[in-house]
């Protein structure tokens, strides 16, 4: 996570109220902090990188357009994060209402749907590359609920706590919510875990 | 642990080290047991693992021009937000300002019409003859009145006539022109000079 300071480093909070008084670099650090963890957070997300990157930079630009909102009571990642979830949600239901629905965008349902075993090939030598897009395709096939709290946890490797003021759910749903998640994704990927 | 459910609901917490030593135990006492919870259990935590070490994507190279683009269309939105705003001002101003300046000239001008009673002597309300002309006045009529409450201009034309009276009276008297110097014919500088020098 961005937010600790170490050393010298300015935390996440430090920089927020830098910005929040005017300056600009502080603002180009947030930017450089977030950006990659953002992306990674919206396209595991969304299964769009063109569309997780354009979400990135309306993130920043609602903390740019609403810096003052910001209150240091809270973690400025876990209110970075709740502004990109909830664009990449929002997307989600705008495609929903487009009823745009392809074999190759699987799991931008609200259902869970299952992958043929034949997308993967037991016979086949599984590269990293491989593997990784099938565990994308694994986790793109989850419903937006289990997806979101699988993808702060696990990948961005969110707290518990983090996560629950993030989506806004209680703790023990949460953890509940991530433990249901690894068991479909382990379910589905059995064959891929168990080489 | 009594059953496969309850050590499904532990998977996370057991692999994340987040379980007490006796329900640790119990677990593992379990997987032991069960090799369908023990696998499971096993791909749980390799797929953490896995999600963990999966490699992240990196932003575009335009990403920070672009974002930085994006900011400047904001920042001039802004601005025209505020500059609307004070567009609006700009109006308002000029018709407050207009609004005081009406307000003050109607005071000012109520102010000096009540003021023009003080022109008169300090006595003269006492003086129904002032009185009288006071009156005249507020209701905008300049004409004078003497103390028999005539217009000033008869009573000019009474002490004219009273003094070429006076005049033929000394010419038909006495030869000496000179005396005449006393009797000078009464000038009317203005009504009000006239009326104030007459009484």
């Amino acid at each position: 996570m961005a937010s600790e300071g170490k050393g010298n480093r300015p935390t996440d909070e430090d920089l927020i109220e830098r910005f929040q008084n005017g300056d600009l670099y502080a603002f180009d650090l947030i930017v450089k902090r977030y950006k990659n963890q953002l992306l990674n957070f919206i396209f595991r997300f969304l299964g769009n990188t063109e569309e997780a990157e354009d979400l990135v930079q309306e993130t920043f630009l609602r903390v740019y357009r609403n810096r003052t909102a910001y209150q240091k009571v809270a973690k400025f990642s876990t209110w970075i994060y709740t502004i990109a979830g909830n664009l990449a949600k929002t997307e989600l239901r705008k495609r929903k209402r487009r009823r745009f629905f392809s074999i190759s965008e699987l799991g931008y349902n609200e259902k869970d749907y299952d992958i043929s075993d034949d997308a993967y090939n037991p016979e086949r030598d599984v590269d990293g590359r491989m593997k990784e897009e099938i565990i994308h395709n694994q986790i793109m096939a989850l419903s937006p609920k289990f997806r979101e709290v699988i993808l702060l946890r696990d990948v961005q490797q969110l707290s518990y706590e983090e996560i629950s003021k993030i989506v806004n759910i209680p703790l023990g749903t949460v953890k509940s919510r991530v433990n249901r998640g690894r068991l479909k994704l382990q379910d589905k990927l059995r064959h891929l875990l168990e080489r | 642990m009594n059953n496969c459910h309850q050590c499904e609901e532990l998977i996370s917490d057991y692999i994340e080290g987040k379980l007490d030593s006796n329900s640790r135990q119990q677990f593992d006492n379990h997987i032991k047991a069960c090799s369908q919870c023990a696998g499971k259990t096993k791909n749980v935590k390799v797929l953490h693992n896995t999600l963990i070490a999966l490699p992240g994507k990196q932003v575009s190279s335009d990403f920070d021009s672009m974002l930085r683009a994006r900011i400047g269309i904001e920042n001039k939105r802004e601005r025209r937000k505020r500059e609307s705003l004070l567009f609006s001002w700009k109006v308002r101003v000029p018709i407050y300002g207009i609004s005081v300046v009406l307000v003050l000239f109607i005071l000012v001008t109520v102010f000096s019409l009540l003021s023009n009673k003080n022109t008169f002597p300090p006595n003269a309300s006492m003086n129904p003859e002032y009185a009288a002309v006071n009156q005249n006045v507020f209701r905008g009529s300049y004409t004078f009145y003497s103390l028999d409450r005539k217009p000033a201009n008869d009573v000019f034309s009474q002490q004219q006539s009273r003094y070429l009276k006076k005049r033929e009276r000394i010419e038909s008297t006495s030869s000496d022109s000179s005396s005449l110097a006393v009797y000078n014919e009464p000038t009317r500088s203005s009504s009000v000079d006239f009326y104030q020098t007459s009484f």
